[in-house]
């Protein structure tokens, strides 16, 4: 009698639910049979079930040249120092924001931080062209009426992690922010009297309230991040360096290095060879600092 | 209560909206098969009436071909009318109808993949252009015609002659070359009027290093600032065509990773094109071109194409290959109409890229082959029928100029023309007319590039396999895109990356692949005597 009773309560809920779980389904799960691709020597006289199976002969090329240190350190290397650039940033901007008290001027320097995201990076390649072209470019120029020598900025990969850093957090922050910004407005007034009331500082306040109160977002922030860790933005490395072979040093990612070295041959099971292989890291990595999390303190951890 | 009916209602009308979509397209595949079954199936003996394409040409209901259309991205706004025209051609003499399936080029080659795999049905695809007949091969796209061709196109073989063996692999014919003057003549060309108003001597020819450095010398000397004699980037990140005539790449000519063929008519050994004395003098040399001011500044990084230089008058000459249906006219309509004159560099060469570049095949996934086939002879062979597919209807999409001369009507230019912004080519270019600024020399030129009269690599009609090798080839690849521009836009000390470069080439295992080549093309080479 009970079981049917809660069976009737929440029989609508599950009804509502039903479509997006069968698109989900459809979606996000049938298409996973299609990973043993990764596996196979793909004809498509064959298709995806009868072509010959070649175990990990696929996976090969992705550790078996040289450059495979250099595109695993700057994929790995770049998402982790972002990760924490992110956390800060997105924190620190939201908490100005926050500061802001005319309504209308919040809104627009929300819009404006804002912007730079919804921008393509094809654009975004084009902006930074502005201001690193040897000949014509805005930093270049500044430089030249100082009297100093123009940097061919384009030749030279020791510029380029800072070059690329500030491209990405200009681009990203704003997104990062409007996260924080929507934590932040949800913490109480009352604390912040009561802290008031007690003498603590601006800066006391922020470490001893704000903080704390935060640290859900961050967690979801960085685990979303470390769900990322092994893939990097194809814009960002290849359009932005104008895909400039002196750069790789600073610029080869798993993501351009696959581009580039099946740019010729196509091959689809050795492209789904990568796709897989970054998966399956981000998936561990995940899982593990999510583990990490529940050790340290199970309310926090995402799951 | 009652809302919760509401919504219950609402979460399964929107859930059986979801099924039922799938559903319907899953139908609609399910009719379209059923209708061409129901084609095969009313096919009958029928006494041949017009027996001209030999056997099955008149057997009941007309079959459907589907044919590619490889679009610069919008659908020709005339297509129904000129498949109706065509149709006019073809029911009588082969018993099909045509009906064109646009594919944007940029789409072409996931689309053909998915195309063969899902089952869909194609009759005729380009082989060609952004994939190759033996990538298609190799991923089992195509259908063997060997046979088909003998029995029903023996016009069409003729005229190919040696040039079918491009599209034959393990004896089977997969691709029938579209172009049957397929040879590449490399040109200098340069901005006319500039070299008149600055007074350039242009000239006769370029031999030696020497010349050029003259050549160079005399234009810096005469251009004004900011303009310059060459280009040596594309504008995004690779080198501009440093094709040196002598050599066949044997499949790549993009990044040469399968070695190359230095002397093509003759020789039998692949080398390493990057580890040449050639190609090391031609890096010196660009550097130094670049480093004394004749190129074009930021050409690697600027966005702007060699093409887009020349339209912009910052850039004097650019190099070319000249073929068949690329000459010095039809590059100027890309150069925003400068006028161009050229300094030939060599003559034509025909090489199995050369050939394979615009080229047809059958996916498996064709019903009927042998209408295929023969709709393929009648397009070789039938003037009518190629000038209708090349240039639409008569007085609607184009006007005669002269005998064999065409264009556009009054009123109608390329952007409003009803037919035309693709790539495919139909037919022989000797039969056909050809679009205006070209002439009637057009047709005196046409030989130069055919196989009676280019030059003919030794290595035509081989095909590399590439499967044993594909990871090293995927490091090849890789190191040269990073090397390969840079050292060739003047940007390096080529005494210090050059070495760099090779032993990386080593690392990635281009000996192995080079290795493997050989091997193939030795064992092509025995066959063939």
């Amino acid at each position: 009698m009970k079981r049917k009773k809660r069976l009737r309560k929440w029989l609508p809920f599950y009804l509502m639910a039903l479509p997006c779980v069968v698109y989900l389904f459809i979606n996000n799960y049938m298409p996973m049979a299609g990973l043993q691709i990764a596996f196979r020597d793909y004809k498509a006289s064959d298709g995806i079930w009868n072509s010959r199976f070649i175990g990990l002969k696929n996976f090969e090329y992705l550790f078996t040249s040289k450059e495979a240190w250099i595109m695993t350190r700057n994929t790995i290397g770049y998402n982790l120092f972002w990760i924490v650039l992110n956390v800060v940033l997105g924190i620190a901007v939201a908490l100005f924001l926050n500061e802001v008290r005319k309504k209308s001027s919040k809104k627009f320097y929300q819009t404006v931080i804002l912007l730079p995201y919804l921008i393509s990076m094809v654009v975004v390649s084009y902006l930074a062209y502005a201001f690193l072209s040897e000949q014509t470019g805005l930093i270049n120029g500044v430089l030249r009426a100082f009297g100093k020598e123009g940097i061919a900025w384009y030749q030279k990969a020791g510029y380029w992690p800072v070059i690329l850093t500030i491209v990405y957090e200009w681009k990203n922050i704003g997104f990062n922010t409007i996260i924080f910004l929507a934590s932040l407005v949800g913490i109480g007034k009352e604390y912040y009297e009561a802290a008031d009331l007690d003498g603590a500082s601006k800066w006391k306040q922020i470490t001893r309230i704000t903080i704390p109160m935060l640290l859900p977002t961050i967690i979801m922030v960085v685990t979303l991040g470390m769900g990322n860790i092994f893939r990097s933005d194809f814009g960002l490395f290849y359009q932005v360096p104008k895909n400039q072979g002196l750069l790789n040093e600073a610029t080869s990612t798993i993501d351009t290095f696959v581009f580039r070295a099946l740019m010729q041959t196509g091959d689809i099971g050795m492209s789904s060879a990568a796709a897989f292989y970054q998966s399956v890291i981000c998936f561990i990595t995940i899982l593990v600092f999510n583990g990490i999390m529940r050790r340290a303190s199970r309310e926090n951890a995402m799951f | 209560m009652k809302k919760k009916t509401l919504a219950l209602l609402l979460a399964l009308s929107i859930s059986a909206g979801l099924l039922g979509g799938c559903g319907d397209s899953s139908s609609d595949t399910g009719k379209d098969s059923g209708g061409s079954g129901k084609q095969e199936s009313g096919e009958t003996p029928a006494e041949s009436g017009d027996s001209k394409e030999g056997a099955g040409a008149a057997d009941g209901e007309s079959y459907e071909l589907v044919v590619e259309l490889m679009t610069y991205g919008m659908t020709p706004a005339d297509m129904e009318m000129v498949e109706e025209a065509i149709n006019e051609i073809t029911v009588p003499r082969i018993n099909a109808t045509v009906k064109f399936l646009p594919i944007t080029v940029a789409d072409h080659a996931t689309k053909v993949g998915m195309l063969a795999a899902g089952g869909e049905k194609v009759d005729l695809i380009m082989t060609g252009i952004t994939s190759s007949p033996a990538t298609l091969y190799a991923d089992g796209i195509l259908t063997d015609i060997g046979d088909l061709l003998n029995e029903h196109a023996p016009e069409l073989v003729a005229l190919e002659g040696e040039l079918l063996e491009v599209g034959t692999f393990n004896g089977g014919v997969y691709s029938v070359p579209g172009v049957l003057y397929p040879g590449e003549a490399l040109n200098l060309l340069y901005n006319k009027s500039m070299a008149e108003e600055y007074g350039i001597n242009i000239p006769e020819s370029l031999d030696s290093y020497e010349d050029w450095d003259a050549f160079f010398a005399e234009a810096k000397s005469k251009l004004p600032e900011n303009v310059y004699a060459f280009t040596l980037g594309d504008g995004g990140g690779s080198s501009t065509v440093n094709w040196d005539s002598t050599y066949d790449a044997l499949g790549d000519t993009s990044y040469l990773s399968y070695g190359v063929l230095t002397e093509a008519e003759t020789g039998t050994e692949i080398d390493n094109w990057y580890a040449t004395d050639k190609y090391k003098k031609l890096a010196e040399k660009r550097k130094e071109w670049y480093d004394a001011g004749y190129c074009v500044p930021d050409s690697m990084t600027s966005g702007y194409s060699t093409l887009d230089c020349m339209a912009a008058e910052t850039c004097f000459s650019f190099q070319n290959p000249f073929k068949a249906d690329c000459n010095e006219v039809t590059l100027s309509k890309n150069c925003g109409g400068v006028e161009l004159g050229y300094i030939k560099l060599s003559d034509a060469l025909i090489t199995g890229n050369s050939t394979s570049l615009m080229s047809w095949g059958v996916p498996i996934t064709s019903e009927k082959p042998e209408k295929a086939v023969q709709f393929l002879n009648l397009m070789f062979t039938d003037p009518e029928l190629m000038n209708l597919l090349n240039f639409g209807i008569e007085g609607v999409h184009y006007e005669k100029v002269s005998e064999r001369i065409v264009g556009y009507p009054e009123g109608v230019d390329a952007m409003s023309c009803g037919w035309g912004g693709f790539i495919n080519w139909f037919g022989d270019n000797a039969k056909a007319y050809q679009f205006a600024p070209n002439t009637e020399e057009y047709f005196d030129d046409l030989e130069n590039y055919g196989l009676g009269k280019a030059r003919v690599s030794k290595a035509m009609g081989y095909t590399f396999d590439a499967s044993a090798v594909s990871t090293e080839l995927a490091a090849v690849t890789n190191v040269i895109d990073t090397n390969k521009p840079s050292l060739e836009c003047g940007l390096v000390n080529v005494d210090e990356k050059l070495p760099q470069f090779l032993t990386a080439l080593e690392e990635a295992g281009l000996t192995k692949i080079m290795e493997e080549n050989q091997k193939q093309f030795t064992e092509w080479l025995s066959n063939k005597q």
